[in-house]
């Protein structure tokens, strides 16, 4: 199952509040960190989120599970690894 | 392991001065000194001393704040060197200076200023934890002010540790990555966050 970690600061919260509010996603708590799960692929858009791209470009520093599919200035796309 | 590795490392006190060349004297005072209001500290000249292909310099100072200098060397007589990668290189890139301001007035007076004595500078770009104004000296050494928008704090801390390893343990030192890539670093975060 693709996954998302991320730290639980503020700048990187809006990716946390998206998952949240989002139906097909999932997160969890992992210590100072957010797991963000996805049942098929995990996908997250950047107008959504409302994150500058200095910021959106640096949201797969907490890691990741899974294999990139996207990861541009509209949207991150993981899916399952391969 | 001896005590001079498992005693605590002498503390710094933050930066008295950093060093570039220049071939651009009088364009350099006028940036600094001028444009960007850094009085002129201190100056030091010197004919060559010991080594036969030191060349005559000046070296001269401005004030950056806080203790802290941004200092030049002029080599009389000498041909510009290039930077090893260039201004525009990787390297100029990456090794830049980067000021702090106090408060968000003092990064917006920056930005007005700058433009207003014809330097062209960046919209501010918020990052993780800054927000930055970047422009370039006449030298093309790259130059940043930033405002600190939030302090790391523990949590930074240990996620910057666990990034650092992941990095590590993903690259060797050595051109090229050996096949390595962005994603298996990031792979790798994700099992050290998870484990």
């Amino acid at each position: 199952m693709p996954a998302l970690y991320v730290l639980s600061v503020p700048e990187f919260q809006p990716l946390i509040d998206y998952a949240e509010a989002a139906a097909d996603l999932t997160v969890s708590a992992m210590g100072d960190y957010r797991k963000i799960e996805g049942a098929g692929t995990l996908t997250i858009p950047r107008a959504a989120t409302g994150m500058g791209q200095a910021v959106w470009f640096g949201a797969l520093v907490g890691g990741f599970e899974g294999d990139i599919i996207a990861f541009n200035e509209t949207q991150l796309v993981i899916g399952p690894a391969k | 392991m001896d005590s001079e590795t498992t005693s605590p490392a002498p503390a710094l006190d933050g930066v008295h001065h950093t060093a570039f060349a220049t071939w651009k004297p009088k364009e350099t005072v006028e940036f600094y000194r001028d444009i960007l209001g850094l009085k002129p500290i201190h100056a030091i000249t010197a004919k060559g001393w010991g080594r036969e292909s030191h060349p005559d310099f000046v070296h001269f100072f401005f004030d950056a704040g806080q203790g802290s200098a941004i200092a030049f060397f002029y080599y009389i007589g000498t041909e510009p060197m290039d930077e090893p990668a260039g201004p525009r290189g990787y390297l100029g890139m990456a090794r830049h200076t980067a000021w702090t301001v106090g408060t968000e007035a003092e990064l917006d007076a920056w930005a007005a200023r700058l433009k207003s004595k014809g330097v062209k500078v960046s919209e501010a770009i918020q990052h993780e934890v800054i927000r930055s104004l970047y422009f370039r000296d006449p030298n093309g050494y790259p130059l940043e002010i930033s405002l600190t928008t939030r302090v790391p704090d523990a949590r930074d801390e240990a996620d910057a540790a666990l990034t650092i390893q992941a990095m590590i343990e993903t690259f060797a030192d050595g051109p090229g990555g050996q096949g390595k890539t962005i994603e298996d670093m990031w792979r790798r975060k994700g099992e050290l966050v998870a484990r």
